[in-house]
């Protein structure tokens, strides 16, 4: 154990003393986080500018409401939203979650019958994953809800006096709306475009971290100082543990404050799970620091292990949406198969307050990415820490 | 009694034979020097004895431990000089042999003066907070030294760690060498500069094409080359009739001639030089200068292999 933490120590000295290490690990991400954060700030704003229809997902369960459903099938709103049934409210949440669609309504059972009686009668919305299409499609279907409340409440008016009175209610746009807006998990919330680009800048510099690892694998071997270290009495595996442990410590430490910094300067809310957001700190350090192991294994050139590293760090956050959260359906369906995206996905939800269940998910995914990772760098460990 | 023992070894890259069933004993206290051309299979003799390389077939011993069965108790006892300067640019001397030194267990006290020892005995102690991007190419080399020494081994290898360095500093290394294996230390040094292993070698073993091709004493290995004295003659008015005469001389075992300049080979050559002068007079031969070449591991290399050790 004194080996591996003398290993351990000289590593962390070794970044800690690189000159690059404050500009490539902190400052780099904290400023791209704030520009691209602000940059791009317009997509997550609501603007006067061409938008693309909004996938809306619709599920009508009263029958007797499905004419007034069917007005966010107009001409009209088609410019705005394009809308798909479903046959129950789980499959609208589900196809939410999986991004399939990006809105969701729901027309409630007994929806009609409550308007006409005066009692509380909403429709649930369901906003997605982007801030900016959410507040497009919001503003969309609540003009066109606003019209309904205003004629349902006139005509509720008629019937009994509450009725009446919910209907003076709807016309001033005040309080007691029909509509009630709400997040798959009833908690969630929306995110700001430096929320969005610290999660993903965050994975991404994580992952450079990682490179870190297997960068110092190589300058060992090719300044000959690994040799100098196994003429001492140390086993490779001890060498391995030294180089995993002290790039991962100090990625760690980069990712503490990359998260105090963007929590207290930018803003940035994270959340109160601090089980959750160490559990996705950790995996993410450890997929990534595998990662570079498993490339260290395969040259013993730095220059060779910087180009595979930034090549694969660039693709992976690209397809995972760190650049732009548009890439459109095939390109974001195969970003689903990088690491990248399940550790970004599990930072925005945790942003997001997401339920636990689904932000659970995202770290089971993660984590048993991350463990194929190490696994397949303990099984190449040996090469990849080899001097012969 | 024997510090380091090889028995028939072999290595093989590929196909390539880098050591070809090698045996060779290095008693202890001894400064043994490893010579040979470069490819010859030195460093990868010296890889094996270290543990860092293993050997495909036969059995290194150290201090009477297996290499391959106990290879780090048999690290623990060698210290190793590389032939590369295997320096962190980001450590200072002081932290380098903090490094190396806890990673051969030393702690605490004793690590704190073996260090100060290390750093006195190779010079450094006045640069012991500098790091080695402000050092000279010999500084460097004294780091390396410190770097292997600083646990105080039974075993000392050094390869090659005279390269590429200025004559002050290459003194330096030869008598520091000299004076750790007068305090008791074995030396395995390497390098293709024969004249340094002539100088501070108590035996050396000569190796090329991965075997050992001659081992003993500097006087025993010469023995074998004393016909090859040679005295260099610069002529004028040099005739064919005089080469002959000398070519004719009992004691001359071969004579060349390159324009002017004659080349005898032959044994005992100052007992023969009168001889070798008298005949140039007959012959109205002007001598413009003379020289006596004795043969040195160079020349021993040269009649056992064909090549120069620097080749």
């Amino acid at each position: 154990m004194r080996t591996i933490g003398t290993l351990i120590h000289h590593e962390l000295r070794r970044m800690i003393r690189a000159k690059e290490t404050f500009w490539l690990l902190i400052f780099m991400p904290l400023l791209l986080i704030f520009i691209l954060g602000n940059a791009l700030s317009g997509f997550f704003d609501l603007e006067d500018r061409e938008v693309d229809p909004i996938e809306v997902g619709l599920v009508v369960l009263d029958e007797a409401s499905d004419d007034m459903a069917g007005l966010l099938r107009t001409e009209e709103m088609a410019k705005w939203l394009s809308v798909r049934g479903f046959p129950d409210r789980q499959q609208l949440l589900d196809a939410l979650e999986d991004g399939e669609i990006e809105y969701g309504v729901a027309v409630p059972e007994h929806f009609a019958e409550n308007a006409a009686s005066g009692s509380a009668a909403v429709w649930e919305l369901y906003p997605g994953k982007n801030g900016d299409r959410n507040l497009v499609a919001e503003s969309v279907i609540g003009g066109l809800l606003d019209r309904i409340n205003f004629v349902q409440s006139a005509a509720a008016a008629l019937g009994n006096p509450q009725a009446a009175e919910a209907a003076a209610r709807g016309a001033s746009g005040a309080e007691g709306s029909y509509v009630n807006v709400t997040a798959p998990d009833m908690s969630g919330r929306d995110y700001s475009a430096l929320e969005y680009y610290a999660a993903q800048m965050l994975v991404m510099f994580l992952l450079y971290s990682g490179m870190a690892a297997g960068l110092s694998i190589v300058d060992e071997k090719e300044s000959r100082t690994l040799d100098r270290i196994y003429a001492a009495a140390v086993k490779p595996i001890q060498v391995l543990v030294g180089k995993i442990a002290g790039n991962g410590l100090a990625a760690f430490g980069q990712a503490l404050v990359i998260i105090l910094f963007t929590s207290t300067v930018y803003g940035v809310d994270w959340g109160d799970r601090y089980a959750h957001l160490l559990a996705a700190c950790l995996l993410t350090v450890i997929g990534s620091v595998s990662l570079a192991v498993i490339v260290a294994a395969f040259t013993n050139r730095a220059r060779t292990v910087q180009a595979i590293f930034i090549a694969l760090t660039m693709v992976m956050t690209f397809l995972s949406g760190g650049f732009s959260s548009e890439i459109g359906d095939f390109l974001e369906r195969l970003g689903t198969f990088t690491f990248s995206y399940w550790a970004s996905q599990s930072f925005i939800h945790l942003i997001l307050n997401s339920a636990d269940s689904i932000v659970q998910e995202r770290l089971t995914v993660l984590g048993l990415i991350a463990a194929g990772l190490f696994l397949i760098s303990a099984l190449l460990g040996r090469k990849a820490v080899s001097h012969e | 009694m024997s510090l380091v023992r090889l028995r028939q070894v072999v290595k093989r890259y590929g196909t390539k034979l880098s050591v070809d069933h090698l045996s060779l004993t290095i008693e202890r206290g001894e400064i043994f020097g490893l010579l040979g051309p470069n490819g010859a299979g030195k460093s990868t003799t010296i890889k094996m004895i270290c543990g860092l390389l293993r050997s495909d077939q036969g059995e290194i011993e150290v201090d009477g431990e297996s290499v391959r069965r106990h290879p780090l108790s048999v690290k623990s006892k060698i210290g190793i000089v590389p032939q590369e300067i295997a320096l962190y640019e980001h450590l200072t001397a002081v932290e380098h042999l903090r490094f190396f030194g806890r990673l051969y267990g030393l702690r605490g006290r004793q690590l704190q003066e073996r260090i100060d020892e290390a750093l006195a005995f190779v010079g450094l102690t006045g640069h012991r907070n500098d790091r080695p991007g402000s050092f000279s190419g010999g500084m460097k080399r004294r780091l390396n030294i410190a770097c292997a020494i600083v646990h105080q081994p039974k075993l000392i290898i050094m390869d090659e760690p005279t390269v590429g360095i200025d004559p002050q500093s290459r003194n330096h290394i030869l008598e520091s060498v000299r004076e750790l294996n007068r305090r008791g230390a074995t030396i395995i040094y390497t390098s293709h500069y024969m004249e340094e292993v002539e100088a501070i070698s108590t035996r050396v073993g000569i190796i090329d094409h991965g075997r050992l091709i001659a081992l003993g004493t500097i006087r025993e290995l010469l023995m074998q080359v004393e016909e090859q004295e040679k005295l260099v003659i610069e002529t004028e008015g040099l005739t064919d009739l005089a080469v002959e005469e000398i070519k004719r001389h009992a004691s001359v075992q071969r004579v060349e001639r390159r324009d002017g300049v004659l080349e005898v080979y032959l044994r005992h050559a100052q007992s023969y030089l009168q001889d070798m002068l008298y005949i140039l007079a007959k012959h109205e031969v002007r001598i413009a200068s003379l020289r006596n070449e004795t043969p040195n591991l160079e020349t021993l290399f040269l009649t056992l292999t064909g090549r120069n050790l620097r080749d």
